[in-house]
């Protein structure tokens, strides 16, 4: 198997494209389990509503944009980001915060 | 069949001691990384964090970018080699654990490594939970 390591991609034209960054989804119910995951180190649950992601590598700067959505556990559909609040904290965390208790199912990425 | 990790970080930051007791919760895939022997030395990761810190301190944090030779490191620094998943959990904990918790002492601990089965799985009682001195 081959492995392509780059840092950005770029069109003919030379103008960047976007690419996900960093992904994490996991659930805070009963003890808290990430279920996969990619340039994430850990996962630290802050408390019902609160969790904080915790990146491998440490984006070059603080201006990377979030989708992050969260999964009540009773229901089945994904409540997204006008119930969850995301909030950079560093180059290198995210925190997530929502709007109920423990979430079987959440999820945020990075995109840059 | 993918294998997950036995253990958790339960740390209070001594910052926000209101706040209840926080778990952390290592990636496996960083793990698997970890003992495979891909990291950079933990100092890569420190110089950026200090880096970072200053700028918030001096409120340039929304325009910060990493001096770009510094962020290369986490990718072009030797690796340390293979480490045990014990010697791995204590490397994540220098590395995403806030540095009060693990680098000054307290009157008790700040933090600890444990198995996850010794972590409370109710909510209420996590929340009321506090690490013994």
């Amino acid at each position: 198997m081959s492995t392509i390591k780059v840092d950005a991609i770029q069109t003919i034209s030379g103008q960047d494209v976007g690419m996900c960054r960093m992904f994490c989804n996991w659930s805070n119910i009963g003890t808290p389990s990430i279920r996969r995951g990619m340039n994430t180190s850990s996962l630290t649950d802050v408390a019902g509503n609160t969790s904080e992601v915790n990146m491998s590598n440490a984006m070059p700067n603080t201006t990377y944009s979030i989708t992050a959505a969260h999964q009540a556990a009773s229901l089945t559909t994904w409540n997204n980001t006008h119930s969850s609040q995301h909030v950079i904290m560093t180059s290198s965390k995210i925190r997530q915060i929502w709007y109920s208790s423990d979430s079987n199912m959440l999820y945020v990425a990075i995109f840059s | 069949m993918t294998k997950y990790t036995k253990y958790r970080v339960v740390f209070d930051d001594p910052d926000a001691l209101d706040e209840p007791t926080k778990v952390l919760v290592p990636a496996q895939q960083w793990l698997d990384e970890a003992m495979a022997g891909n990291l950079p030395p933990i100092w890569v990761y420190w110089q950026l964090q200090d880096d970072e810190a200053k700028a918030i301190e001096e409120g340039r944090h929304s325009t910060f970018q990493h001096d770009p030779d510094k962020h290369a490191l986490q990718w072009t620094a030797p690796r340390i080699g293979p480490l045990t998943e014990e010697e791995a959990m204590e490397y994540l904990v220098m590395k995403d654990l806030p540095r009060k918790c693990w680098a000054e002492e307290h009157n008790r601990p700040m933090f600890k490594i444990v198995r996850t089965e010794e972590v409370p799985s109710d909510r209420q009682f996590r929340n009321a939970w506090e690490m013994a001195a």
